[in-house]
């Protein structure tokens, strides 16, 4: 018997050591994802999908209700309404987030010190995983908001997890909330997912090639970087900004039958901005002033982030307002002439950074 | 028809704005190789097998200089007859008292003949006796594996008339680069040597072939493919090429070859990926044609003492490429004149003496090589060609056991190219684009609108390049016997290679032109002052100084090796080599300083008693001590300017601007880490029947350590796609040129081979072979793929995607020659089919600001759905398949002269494969077709001998 096997046994070898590619396998890097079917807002200030590295994303300022200045990156609101889950079930992607109460850690390399030119990310820390990109053609409906689902590290070497499929396989992490069955298990590639803690965040995914700004203009002076943060999706290295935790209420809405519907859905916070204000003109010696926006440096917000209980919010409803001077608008909301606030109609992301 | 350039390479614009040692380094190692046969064998008693010891043995033949060669057999009747030049020859057996046995045999060079004698008393009693012996096919004491191609085999069936292209009929050859140089199995194509009458012509720089010869002069090709014994140090193949020489004859030759224009079909292809021949297509076929005159002449100056052999060859070829896009313009054709001159001088001035002197030239003018779809006449290249060699062989035989032998000689090589402004004459095709695009000016600095990958303006940066080669290999034999027969032979083998190069831009800059749209409209417009006119288009500003560089290298090998017949059944082929080389930069500064040890064992099993199956076994280490490539690139250059547009001024002003180049912007290590190659052969050889041999061959090949430049000042974000920072904070890149462990491929194969010739009419060759070719190591500066920036060195985001199937990474192979004559009559084919190579999908790069980016492993695509590595597949060209055919009919038998007429059809079935693309990520040209196979045409020869 063993005369007919051992040849193709060798054979087996033979061929399996010829496969270059299983060091691609499992949760290896699959580089940074590409941009190429990015929305518009998400490729940056001249991001062009098909040559990324050239754009570049810079916060607005705005002037919070604290008197200080923030900054804000804007994204459209796309989403048909404020609700995050109708019935119990999400309508929006699920983010795994390690560690965050601080009280566990994934394992790094030993002795590991990070070298920025050997490392793309921190191999001291465990990146979260996405689950949604901003893409035109995978997921036309994309918000950038996601429902936290916590992971915490039980010897998990850092980074080496990099997808959802092969996180909740993973015996080296546990999932605080449990893991519920795939509700599509015989597709292929179904997997379990995490349940969500009930937090969610706002958390816009960008093309991670984007030279992102504070808000002064500036990077980070010793690795160049900006205040994105970096981490996976199906194996790709993706950035996003950190908008903070989005508030939420429960209400019972009517669906387009007429049933009642219990929905989880987002506050806002409302955000000004002058409809005239100074600018300088071609030859940059006369104050002159024009027609406002939002985004134009002028802006008034209620709360700055992590002021929950001054009524913070990513999210925001947007007010114009006439200044009584237009060539020195109001820096303050309480100062404002309410009588000339007109609401927009609109919602925009205003994803704050921190300096 | 087409000649192929010196060096195997075309000086593009591409490599010159990389700015980067466009000529690229000289190899080392040493494939010092055996340029004559060996004649062995035993004489028994036919009925008792009682060996017949004392029986004399003479040889003699045309190629034999001198008075025959003579030796008696050894007390267990065996013999042995070292170095007969390739060529029939006369054995004569004898014995005291008793009539002699005559055997007509054929000596293949770098082969034993073995022959047996079975001596029998009716034998002797008869007058004489003429044997046709058949010879033994399965080279029962040699475990290398390769073949021999004769003069006679290459004469059946029609071939490029070169010896590069008479290579590719062997097994495990490929040509995947098609540029004429070899990739042996796994090696690649820098890293095969070359060999004629002895003298390594392996380029000094770029480790390519780097003489072209008259084809008629060749008497022998052989192609070594592995399983060397320690007297080689390659990491690839050898091929070993001997002339033909003089003999006691008058002999005279001429030859002409028509390649009409009419006799082909010319390109009549589209330029996608998948589209077939365009049979309605308009545009004009273009020129593809070539003619070529041989003349020869040999003979004895002084009878049995010196013999010349003298030949000329002039050819003159003319091809084009078809109107495809961007530019959808006519190319002017490419011309090149070659003339191919040699004498070969063989002296015997005692018969135990022999010298050979063989000196040849080949220069070549070549005119429009670029034949670049995306460029008019103006951006062509010209390359003024050539050099001289002389080789000189000492053997003496000082006794029928020992023997002397030096191999020196000396080469030079100079390479004039560029622009076709400023080395030729720029030529005229129609055109829409304007006058600045179709006048040459020697001034205007060249754009690359890499939207369309047009090229504008100008041609390539002005090289002047100058190669010299030196080789010493003094070698002793020694014969005996010591617990079984021994044939010993040590060596000392010597290189000494020297290269300099100058070099400069016409018009001073290149402008790398992005975003501005397709074609001239989409370039950045340089105003009088210096500056853009408007951004459209700007992108990057290369300013680029003259420069001249200059390498030397010393190489030397010591080696020994046995051949050791244990016993009937059982050789064994033990060996060692040391070889250390050293090489130096322009500045004198050493860039490497390598030692290699190279074992060797080879193991050859009789396991039938009869050598008519072989089993063998070899185990051996190449190491590559001296390579000229990283001394040409770890060396000061031409400064380039490298600039940004800043469209917030309008000029070439970006904060990001930096200088590349200099005295600075590399780093040394020279010491340790020899790039090597560890390989483990196994075959099993079969003769069939008579003269028919089938043959299976199982390789595995680790290359270590392979050269390659590191990038170790840039700082890249994340993604890879920008650099955020430098090391040592000036912005410029600094490489290393090291031999890290991580840069690494393997190679297994599997070669299934028959050889037959089971009588004169008949001679087949067929050969399959799958193999896998992986690993990162699929690069050395650039010189592979044009690009420095394709390794995994460079940028470490995209560091995982060099591995992979490499680039020349072919699975299957078939190849059949096969020949039939009758009464003059000759017909003769050669098949070749091979799956598809790998192709690589390359993106954008802000930094780099062209193309430089993967998002895959080597030789897969990510697909059409991104960021999904579940569409992630493997990305090959089409197979490819070609089948050449030579008629021929000699008229000797009619008018008892020897004239011959052939008619040679190549790619008889006009077949198309796209044998190349574009393969960056531009949306409106990825995946064009931007080579295909040369279509069907068809050669008329004329032959004539006296």
């Amino acid at each position: 018997m063993w005369r007919q096997w051992l040849p193709l046994t060798a054979a087996a070898l033979t061929l399996s050591a010829c496969n270059p590619y299983y060091r691609f396998k499992g949760d290896s890097s699959a580089g940074s994802a590409d941009p190429v079917h990015f929305m518009t807002a998400y490729l940056g200030t001249g991001g062009n999908p098909n040559k990324p590295g050239s754009a570049f994303l810079k916060p607005a300022p705005a002037t919070a209700a604290n008197g200080k200045t923030v900054g804000y990156f804007t994204f459209p609101f796309t989403g048909a309404d404020l609700s995050l889950s109708v019935d119990g079930v999400l309508t929006v992607p699920v983010a795994y987030n390690f560690d965050e109460d601080g009280t566990t850690a994934c394992t790094p390399p030993k002795s590991y010190v990070y070298d920025q030119q050997r490392d793309d990310v921190r191999y001291s820390e465990q990146g979260s995983i996405f689950v949604e990109l901003p893409d035109t053609k995978q997921f036309p409906d994309y918000q950038p908001v996601v429902a936290d689902v916590p992971v915490t590290s039980n010897g998990l070497p850092c980074q080496a997890v990099k997808s959802e499929e092969h996180l909740v396989k993973r015996k080296d992490v546990a999932f605080p909330n449990g893991l519920q069955p795939s509700l599509t298990p015989n597709e292929p590639g179904a997997h379990s997912v995490g349940i969500p803690s009930g937090k969610f965040y706002a958390r816009p995914v960008i093309d991670p090639s984007i030279d992102v700004r504070f808000t002064d203009g500036s990077t980070d002076p010793v690795t160049g970087l900006g205040p994105q943060k970096f981490g996976w999706y199906n194996r790709y290295l993706i950035a996003w900004l950190d908008g903070g935790e989005i508030p939420v209420e429960n209400a019972t809405v009517m669906d387009m039958a007429g049933q009642t519907q219990q929905v989880v859905q987002m506050t806002t916070q409302p955000i000004y901005f002058p409809k005239q204000h100074p600018a300088v003109d071609a030859d940059g010696n006369h104050i002159i002033t024009m027609r406002g926006a939002l985004g134009d440096g002028y802006d008034l917000i209620t709360a700055a982030k992590g002021d929950m209980k001054g009524g913070f919010s990513p999210l925001c409803q947007v007010f114009s307002f006439v200044p009584a001077d237009p060539t020195n608008p109001e820096t303050s909301i309480a100062d404002i002439d309410t009588s000339t606030v007109v609401d927009q109609g609109t919602y925009v992301w205003c994803i704050q950074v921190t300096q | 028809m087409n000649r192929l350039n010196r060096y195997g390479r075309r000086l593009t614009l591409a490599t010159a704005l990389l700015g980067a040692a466009t000529t690229a380094m000289p190899r080392a190692a040493f494939a010092a190789v055996e340029t004559n046969g060996r004649l062995r064998g035993n004489v028994l008693e036919a009925q008792t097998q009682a060996p017949v010891p004392g029986a004399q043995i003479r040889v003699s033949g045309p190629q034999l200089i001198g008075n025959a060669r003579t030796t008696a057999t050894a007390d267990d009747g065996t013999f042995e007859i070292f170095e007969l030049p390739p060529g029939k020859y006369v054995v004569e057996i004898s014995y005291a008292g008793v009539k002699p046995i005559r055997k007509n045999i054929i000596i293949r060079q770098g082969e034993a003949y073995p022959l047996d004698v079975q001596w029998s008393a009716e034998l002797a009693e008869q007058a004489e006796t003429v044997v046709e012996e058949s010879r033994r096919m399965t080279r029962p004491d040699d475990s290398s594996t390769g073949t021999v191609i004769t003069q006679d085999e290459m004469s059946r069936v029609a071939t490029a008339r070169d010896y590069q292209g008479i290579i590719q009929q062997v097994a495990s050859v490929t040509d995947v680069s098609g540029n004429g140089n070899p990739e042996i199995k796994g090696a690649s194509y820098v890293q095969t040597r070359y060999v004629i009458d002895g003298l390594d012509i392996t380029d000094p720089v770029t480790g390519t072939f780097s003489a072209n010869i008259n084809f008629d002069s060749i008497a022998s090709v052989q192609v070594l493919t592995g399983a060397m014994d320690a007297e080689y140090n390659s990491l690839g193949g050898v091929i070993n090429i001997v002339t033909a020489g003089g003999s006691d004859e008058w002999h005279a030759s001429a030859r002409l070859f028509i390649n009409n224009a009419k006799f082909s079909r010319g390109n009549q292809y589209g330029s996608s990926l998948y589209h077939g021949i365009h049979i309605a297509d308009p545009t004009p076929k273009p020129v593809n044609q070539g003619y070529e005159a041989v003349v020869g002449v040999s003979g004895p100056i002084v009878k049995h003492r010196l013999w010349f052999n003298l030949n000329f060859q002039y050819s003159y070829n003319q091809s084009s490429q078809t109107s495809a896009p961007p530019l959808n313009v006519a190319l002017v054709p490419d011309t090149r004149n070659t003339f191919l001159a040699r004498l070969k001088l063989t002296w015997a001035p005692t018969d135990k003496q022999r010298l050979t002197l063989s000196l040849s030239g080949d220069p070549e003018f070549i005119r429009n090589y670029n034949q670049d779809p995306g460029g008019l006449p103006v951006t062509e290249g010209a390359q003024n060609q050539g050099g001289a060699l002389v080789t000189l062989l000492y053997n003496y035989f000082i006794t029928e056991k020992q023997q002397f032998d030096i191999s020196t000689g000396f080469q030079f090589n100079r390479i004039y190219a560029g622009a076709e402004g400023i080395i030729g004459s720029v030529g005229h095709v129609a055109n829409p684009f304007s006058p600045a695009a179709n006048n040459y000016d020697a001034s205007a600095a060249a754009h690359v609108n890499n939207d369309d990958a047009s090229s504008w303006y100008q041609g390539a940066r002005v090289q002047d390049d100058r190669r010299y080669t030196f080789q010493f290999d003094p070698s002793y034999s020694l014969r005996g016997r010591a617990a079984g027969a021994h044939d010993v032979k040590i060596g000392l083998q010597n290189r000494l290679v020297k290269w300099t190069n100058d070099s400069y831009t016409p018009g001073g800059a290149v402008y790398n032109d992005a975003g501005g749209g397709a074609l001239e409209g989409g370039l950045c417009k340089i105003g009088p002052d210096g500056n853009p006119t408007s951004g459209n288009g700007c992108s990057q500003q290369l300013i680029q100084r003259p420069s001249t560089q200059s390498g030397i290298g010393y190489a030397f090998g010591a080696f020994i090796r046995d051949r050791w017949t244990v016993m009937k059944r059982l050789i064994l082929e033990p060996g060692i080599r040391f070889d250390y080389g050293i090489t130096k930069n322009t500045v004198g500064q050493v860039v490497s300083n390598l030692f290699g040890v190279g074992p060797r064992l080879g193991v050859i099993v009789d396991l039938t008693g009869d050598q008519k199956t072989i089993f063998k076994a070899n185990y051996g280490r190449s190491n590559e001590v001296m390579s000229l490539l990283p001394a040409a690139s770890a060396t000061p250059t031409g400064l380039t300017n490298v600039n940004f547009y800043n469209p917030a001024t309008g000029k070439f002003d970006s904060p990001n601007n930096f200088t590349q180049g200099g005295g600075g912007a590399y780093r040394l290590d020279p010491n340790g880490n020899t790039p090597h190659v560890d390989s483990v052969t196994l075959s099993l050889n079969r003769e069939i029947f008579k003269n028919s041999l089938v043959q299976i061959d199982y390789t595995y090949k680790h290359f270590a350590n392979q050269w390659d430049s590191l990038e170790k000042n840039q700082i890249w974000d994340p993604s890879g796609s920008r650099v955020v920072g430098y090391k040592n904070g000036v912005q410029e890149q600094v490489f290393q040129f090291s031999r890290p462990g991580s840069n690494w491929r393997d190679y297994q194969g599997i070669d299934f081979t028959l050889e037959s010739r089971p009588n004169e009419h008949w001679d087949i060759y067929a050969a399959y072979t799958v193999s896998w070719l992986y690993g990162p190591a699929a690069e050395e500066f650039g010189q592979l793929s044009g690009d420095s920036f394709q390794s995994q060195y460079y940028n470490p985001r995209v560091k995982q995607f060099y591995d992979g199937f490499t680039p020349n990474d072919v699975r299957h192979i078939l190849k059949l020659r096969t020949s039939y004559n009758w009464k003059g009559f000759d017909i003769g084919a050669f098949l070749q089919w091979r799956t598809g190579t790998n192709a690589v999908h390359k993106y954008w790069n802000a930094t780099d600001g062209y193309y430089s980016t993967r998002r895959s492993p080597s030789g897969t695509d990510p697909g059409t759905t991104p960021n999904d590595v579940a569409n992630i597949s493997q990305f090959r060209l089409p197979d490819v398949m070609n089948v050449d055919v030579r008629i021929g009919y000699s008229l000797k038998d009619l008018i008892k002269q020897d004239l011959a007429i052939y008619f040679d059809l190549f790619n008889v079935f006009n077949l198309g494969a796209v044998t190349s693309i574009r393969s960056t990520d531009n949306p409106s040209g990825f995946g064009l077709a931007t080579g295909r196979q040369t279509p069907f045409k068809m050669q008329i020869g004329l032959s004539y001998n006296y």
